[in-house]
């Protein structure tokens, strides 16, 4: 009985696990691509990643100050206009998400260590959608990538140091 | 190199356990249930020993504050099969929860029955599991737990020190029970620096440490009441 209880637990794990690199479908189909090539900074929406421990999710205002009515550029998507319209935050679905045991500082990475963006979240200037699902294979960073990085750079792997 | 201690003037402190208070809320402690008070497993970081000064009839009562002692040479760490407790280099003894397997030879192995492990898996009322501290996780059943010094404290410190390109200076890193005492009977710092007011009082002709003939030698230091 035991070990069936077992097997049972074991393939509700592995499904969850699955489950969290399921897609997420976001409510708007947001273009990285296009923003970055308009020099526009992470930062400038996800306020915080660089003096932050967490990294922003932008809110409505950050795309209001350039997507208006009265401007021919850029393009507002109807999808976008109904937000800005109705003044209601898109409702973004979080990807990428520490857990509580880990302290993971966005200031300590980027402002202090000076590491870009780019090497952890990839290549997101070239990607013309959102994130749906985690950089990371198997859709989580893992231990094992901040060890490899803390030794190339030789930065403490004093457990206290990040866990909590 | 740092060596973080603390040292606990018994003439000041007043008894008020207002350190305890702050210690749970600060370590998100449960606070426990009438059944594991009855069978002496409720968990506190930070216990009070009762004591008795003075020879009858002139007796008075007092509370010595005894928390992880944070020892140098830590029976608990020599003990554990997995390395979910070491010394670290700064003198913190840390505890990795996600590491800990269980098997309690820490909890039995510390002098001081300052580990506590969780028999049942902590009970929050209602919606207060969403009200502790984002800083310090959440235990779960099956695994041992201690004091830190707060060192979730330190982490934030060490970051903004080090985001405004200055060495860290030792009153940034003040763990709750220390900020807490009304009295000032608490004092926290570095060992190694010989100016700083911790190794100033550890050096007092008061200051003993709890059982130190076992030569664990402890980092949270008392001070006789006189």
């Amino acid at each position: 009985m035991g070990r069936i209880t077992k097997v049972i637990a074991g393939w509700a794990l592995g499904l969850s696990a699955l489950a969290s690199c399921e897609d997420k479908e976001q409510p708007i189909a947001f273009p990285h691509a296009k923003h970055v090539a308009l020099k526009m900074e992470c930062v400038s929406c996800h306020t915080g990643a660089r003096d932050q421990t967490h990294a922003g999710i932008p809110w409505i205002h950050s795309c209001t100050p350039c997507h208006r009515l009265d401007r021919p550029f850029p393009k507002t998507p109807p999808e976008l206009l109904e937000y800005i319209n109705a003044v209601k935050e898109i409702p973004w679905l979080q990807v990428h998400r520490a857990p509580r045991h880990v302290y993971f500082s966005h200031r300590r990475h980027v402002a202090v260590a000076g590491i870009d963006c780019a090497e952890c979240h990839g290549d997101v200037q070239s990607m013309d959608r959102p994130f749906s699902r985690p950089m990371f294979p198997a859709g989580q960073a893992g231990m094992d990538r901040c060890i490899d990085c803390h030794r190339k750079e030789r930065v403490t792997t004093d457990c206290l140091a990040c866990h909590r | 190199m740092v060596r973080w201690g603390m040292v606990i003037d018994l003439d000041k402190c007043s008894g008020c356990q207002a350190c305890g208070v702050a210690c749970a809320a600060e370590s998100n402690v449960a606070p426990g249930s009438p059944r594991e008070a009855w069978k002496g497993r409720l968990i506190r970081w930070l216990q009070f020993l009762p004591q008795a000064e003075g020879t009858y009839p002139n007796v008075a009562a007092a509370l010595q504050p005894m928390m992880c002692q944070q020892c140098d040479r830590p029976a608990c760490t020599y003990v554990c099969p997995v390395s979910a407790t070491y010394p670290n280099p700064q003198g913190i003894v840390a505890q990795i929860y996600w590491r800990c397997i269980g098997c309690r030879y820490c909890i039995n192995a510390c002098p001081y029955t300052t580990k506590w492990f969780n028999w049942w898996e902590p009970q929050w009322a209602g919606n207060t599991a969403k009200a502790t501290n984002p800083d310090v996780e959440l235990r779960q059943k099956g695994i041992s737990e201690k004091c830190l010094f707060c060192s979730h404290r330190l982490q934030r410190a060490k970051e903004r020190a080090r985001a405004e390109r200055r060495p860290l200076a030792s009153h940034e890193y003040v763990p709750a029970c220390v900020e807490a005492c009304p009295t000032g009977a608490i004092v926290f710092g570095d060992l190694e620096d010989p100016q700083s007011e911790v190794s100033k009082l550890a050096r007092s002709p008061r200051a003993f440490r709890v059982l130190e003939e076992l030569g664990t030698k402890p980092k949270v230091i008392y001070l006789k009441s006189t």
